[in-house]
């Protein structure tokens, strides 16, 4: 098979998933920033901004949601890529094993390989299972994200409405207002990426828990 | 996995090591990127304990479509034993690594990558404007032993020369020049087999112009602290094993 069409492997998903939750983690920071910022900029503008200051907790407390729930699946994420890793390297030692018995005319060596080919799907098995149980983690934690988020529209439609009514303030509560909505929008967009990623990595985890016996 | 940012000046180094996660009893190892715009080479990938941490780290700051190319500075298991895992992530990739052990790398598991043996003189790679050169470590320890120097940032990744055998989560870098030759001597002597090629070594190594010196165990040595160590490494005796 060629370069070009061989499948990514289900380890190089994972880790694909682990980037994107570290970049979405990094864009949450810069919303929590932004929600600093605002707090800073709505103490200056005092009676002008009174409006805003309750939408900069909600900001913080947005971003300080997505944090938690990324690092969360960050986590979760490199859990799966380990155990991908160590499926892969425990499916090439049961190839080798059974070229190994193949080859034998040994029956009590045969019976010893048998036990190590029986030792490694057990093992593998077991990861399969721990898979399964931190994808339905991962799809919950996700979830959780996208719920944090669903208010973002809304609240960066206040911020506007507020900031029209900041006097000279207003263009530094645009600003922040338009930097919420980037990365609320840029979160989103990484939530895409990553459903579609697990959504790759249950199909992968089913057809290697539905894979026939080689021996 | 951590990582670190060695050089951001148009093209990217990035160091990675100092795995909390990494299993007790094996070798600290620092594995190193350089990325250029849509190109990029990882430099001895490690083994294949630290290989799921190092992927995920890559990937964190790379996409993993633009590694095009992979060095390896010899044959050792804690340089390049995740080779296998890592021609099946890039089977794109080109593999640069010493002619002499290409027969002996293939054990790793090379399916798909090219494997682009670099000549005992030395090679240059140009990512995308980055231009890196392999610059010749015979007997340092391997007897088909690579460094790789960019002239730009002034980098010279100097694989097992200026490691230091250290306890799990010790610094980046080298505070204590002085402190630290005590990390670094029994590693030297022990593991580089001849003054010989040491002090031909040194005498291509004076030639470069180095703000960074940075080996794939240890720490990372920076500014004056790069001519201590050619200095104190000239001085040291090497091959101590010989009775």
């Amino acid at each position: 098979m060629s370069a070009d069409h061989l499948p990514t492997p289900a380890f190089v998903k994972a880790a694909t998933l682990a980037g994107h939750l570290y970049r979405m983690r990094q864009t949450a920071r810069l919303m929590s920033l932004s929600a600093s910022n605002a707090k800073g900029v709505a103490a200056r503008a005092g009676d002008k901004a009174l409006g805003f200051r309750p939408i900069t907790n909600f900001i913080a407390e947005m971003a300080s949601e997505t944090i938690l729930h990324a690092s969360r699946i960050n986590a979760l994420a490199l859990e799966v890529s380990r155990l991908s890793v160590a499926a892969l390297r425990n499916r090439d030692g049961e190839q080798r094993f059974i070229l190994a018995r193949e080859s034998l005319g040994d029956a009590s060596a045969q019976a010893f390989l048998d036990e190590q080919i029986a030792q490694s799907r057990t093992a593998r098995q077991d990861m399969g299972r721990q898979i399964q149980e931190i994808m339905q983690q991962l799809a919950s934690q996700l979830e959780q994200i996208h719920q944090a988020l669903r208010a973002s529209g809304i609240i960066v439609s206040n911020s506007r409405t507020e900031a029209s009514r900041a006097g000279d303030f207003r263009k530094y509560l645009d600003s922040i207002a338009a930097s919420v909505e980037a990365a609320a929008s840029d979160i989103q967009g990484e939530i895409v990426l990553c459903r579609r990623l697990i959504e790759a990595l249950s199909h992968d985890d089913e057809a290697n828990h539905h894979e026939q016996p080689s021996a | 996995m951590q990582s670190t940012h060695l050089y951001e000046k148009g093209h990217r180094w990035i160091a990675f090591g100092r795995d909390p996660r990494k299993p007790s009893g094996i070798i600290d190892t620092n594995q190193y990127l350089v990325v250029d715009g849509q190109r990029a080479l990882l430099m001895d990938p490690g083994g294949i304990e630290v290989f799921s941490a190092m992927l995920a780290a890559v990937m964190q700051l790379c996409e993993v479509d633009k590694i095009s190319d992979v060095f390896a500075s010899h044959q050792d298991p804690d340089i390049i034993s995740s080779l296998g895992l890592w021609d099946q992530t890039l089977p794109h990739a080109r593999l640069h690594a010493p002619w002499l052990w290409e027969g002996f790398l293939r054990h790793f598991g090379l399916d798909h990558m090219e494997y682009h043996g670099i000549p005992d003189e030395g090679a240059s790679l140009t990512l995308e404007h980055a231009e890196l050169q392999f610059i010749p470590a015979h007997y340092l320890h391997a007897s088909g032993n690579y460094h790789v120097y960019d002239a730009e940032a002034r980098i010279l990744m100097s694989g097992d020369v200026g490691a230091a055998l250290e306890a799990d989560g010790a610094p980046l870098f080298v505070e204590d020049f002085d402190d630290h030759t005590g990390k670094m001597q029994f590693f030297h002597q022990r593991w580089m087999p001849s003054n010989r090629a040491k002090n031909d070594w040194i005498q291509r190594v004076r030639s470069l112009d180095i703000d960074i010196m940075a080996p794939q165990h240890g720490r990372i040595f920076r500014g004056d602290d790069v001519k201590r160590f050619l200095d104190w490494f000239e001085a040291l005796e090497v091959g101590s094993a010989i009775a």
